[in-house]
């Protein structure tokens, strides 16, 4: 399966007076892990939207493994859309279902699994999140974000996507459930062949899992209609690049992340040897 | 400086007229991709019953005293006015005729927009910017026939129970109020009851209740779906769902018994009807 899963081009996309994104063009192949980076606000999870057709573009095509998506037919599209699965930047679980039917819910939509392999579906999916089968009973509100968003991860799992696209997957981790999830993004891929799309401020992660960073700038900054992805390429070459743009972002991400020691040492040696 | 004031109010009198039908568009648009959903099939059980308990048997009580307080109260109201006729013995027909035919319907529809509607609106809401609804899409389900449907299915099957339990609630009072209170022959308010009310007149409050129900679905989900950001929107889309739904419950209320008097007086003309004799 070669070619390209997902394919945007001159995306654009307004709501009410705000443009925020308008020429946003990207190809993602199969198999391949991409990064989205950029600073907050600048239209990475509405990108992600409209690759997974959750918003209608203002303007612009989407193609699914080769087709474009408005030429399908809707039971055609039904269809591909359960090869994509979403993680939410906010988990996004269903507030009124308990958590072993938040994980569930993809599965009995379709309706070609009994309760028992759902059951069981189910709970090797939330053991792969690390966490532990206790936990189905409870409604999303009583376990803790970070909980909530491994949840989200089992939930959108669960289906055995293709693509998967993840909204920030570590943010509001510890160090060792994101490094656990990062394992779990990697593993996905290896042993399934997942092509994934990764949201991401942390680039610890981006180093871990992704195979080439993709970096959005906000439209606002930009001056007429030039590309709104400013850079794409591997990390180590936007560790290195020229542009006075790409270096504030990763600048950034050193001051903050710099003034803890620990810190430090663990992201000087991942930016050079990248 | 006159002018610019003249064409401000132009301005706003056409962006207000322009709001209006784009609302009422997209209620259309709204209802029909709701029908649409709806034509593929009913709702699954499991999804029905909890919406249909929160909807139905939730809202019994609230009806269940507006009704009987409206009872006696149209007694009270009554009483005076027809005592000074000697027609006080009549006043079985002049409760159980308002409460059937205008009362009955029009208050369980508003205690259901009140009730049922904000609350619809606001957890539509809620679902959709914490991003609930896009994840029914992304799990491969409609959310309109998930979450539209079976509202809207659980307000028209149930609001004509609601208007008869209200209707019925209210009567009694009214019968009781005016037999201990007032002192009426209860016997007679019976007679003058059901000389006066035909089964039209109750099928018609119930035809109209169904109207509200739709109404009350459509523009609560509508609004749920249509929230803007944030808690703000959320409460917004919950006080404008009832405000709307109320306006749509009088605005039809008036249209449909318009449409359905002139309907009566179609299939039968010699007829001569205690609420309104020829004025239509
Ligand atoms: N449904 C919507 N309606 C109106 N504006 C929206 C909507 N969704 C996003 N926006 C606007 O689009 C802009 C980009 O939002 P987006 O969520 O994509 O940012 P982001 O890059 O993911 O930021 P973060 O890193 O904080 O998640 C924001 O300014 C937001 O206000
Ligand atoms: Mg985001």
């Amino acid at each position: 399966m070669d070619g390209p899963a997902i394919e945007i081009a001159h995306v654009r996309c307004v709501f009410g007076s705000q443009t925020v994104l308008s020429n946003v063009s990207l190809r993602i192949s199969a198999g391949e892990t991409v990064a989205i980076v950029g600073e907050s606000g600048c239209g990475k999870s509405v990108t992600m939207k409209v690759m997974m057709q959750l918003l209608q573009p203002t303007s612009g095509r989407l193609k699914w493994f080769g087709k474009d998506v408005e030429t399908l037919s809707a039971v055609e599209r039904q269809q591909q859309r359960l090869r994509l699965g979403y993680l939410f930047q906010g988990a996004a679980l269903f507030d009124s279902l308990t958590i072993y039917e938040n994980v569930a819910f993809g599965m009995r939509q379709t309706g070609l699994q009994d309760e028992q392999q759902i059951r069981s579906t189910v709970l090797e999916r939330l053991e792969e999140v690390g966490l532990s089968p206790d936990i189905v009973g409870k409604r999303p509100s009583e376990i803790s974000g970070g909980m909530q968003k491994r949840v989200g991860l089992a939930r959108a799992l669960a289906l055995s996507p293709d693509v998967m696209f993840y909204d920030e997957p570590t943010t509001g981790l510890d160090p060792v459930n994101s490094r656990r999830i990062d394992d779990l993004i990697d593993s996905v891929r290896q042993t399934r062949g997942v092509t994934g799309i990764i949201v991401t401020h942390d680039l610890r992660t981006v180093q871990r899992v992704a195979d080439r960073v993709v970096m959005l700038y906000p439209r606002s900054k930009l001056q007429n209609d030039v590309e709104q992805i400013i850079f794409d390429g591997s990390l180590t070459e936007l560790a290195n690049s020229s542009d006075e743009r790409v270096h504030e972002y990763i600048g950034d991400e050193f001051t903050t992340n710099t003034a803890r020691e620990s810190d430090m040492e663990c992201r000087l040696p991942i930016l050079k040897s990248a | 400086m006159t002018t610019v004031v003249a064409e401000n109010r132009i301005n706003l009198l056409g962006r207000g007229i322009r709001n209006f039908f784009c609302g009422f568009g997209g209620l259309v648009v709204f209802m029909t991709r709701m029908l649409v959903s709806l034509r593929r099939g009913l709702p699954r059980r499991h999804v029905l019953v909890p919406i249909l308990y929160e909807i139905g048997v939730r809202s019994v009580p609230v009806v269940l005293v507006t009704g009987a307080f409206i009872g006696m109260v149209l007694a009270v109201q009554t009483y005076t006015q027809f005592k000074m006729m000697h027609m006080e013995s009549r006043l079985g027909a002049i409760i159980t005729m308002t409460l059937v035919s205008e009362l009955g319907p029009v208050l369980a529809a508003t205690m259901l927009a009140g009730r049922v509607g904000s609350a619809m609106a606001a957890e539509l809401g809620t679902m959709r910017v914490t991003e609930q609804v896009h994840a029914i899409s992304a799990l491969g389900a409609d959310p309109v026939s998930y979450l539209v449907v079976p509202r809207f299915v659980a307000c028209v099957a149930l609001i004509p129970m609601l208007t008869a339990i209200a209707d019925a609630v209210g009567i009694l009072s009214g019968w009781l109020f005016s037999w201990h209170v007032l002192g009426i022959n209860p016997h007679q308010y019976w007679m003058y009851a059901v000389q006066f009310v035909t089964g039209w007149d109750v099928m018609a409050g119930l035809i109209k209740s169904v109207f509200f129900g739709c109404s009350i679905a459509i523009v609560a989900c509508q609004q749920g779906f249509h929230c803007g950001a944030g808690a703000e929107g959320v409460g917004r889309a919950a006080t404008q769902a009832f405000v709307f739904s109320f306006i749509a419950i009088l605005g039809m209320d008036f249209l449909l018994t318009v449409v359905l008097n002139t309907t009566y007086y179609l299939i039968w003309p010699q007829a001569v009807s205690l609420a309104i004799t020829g004025a239509w």
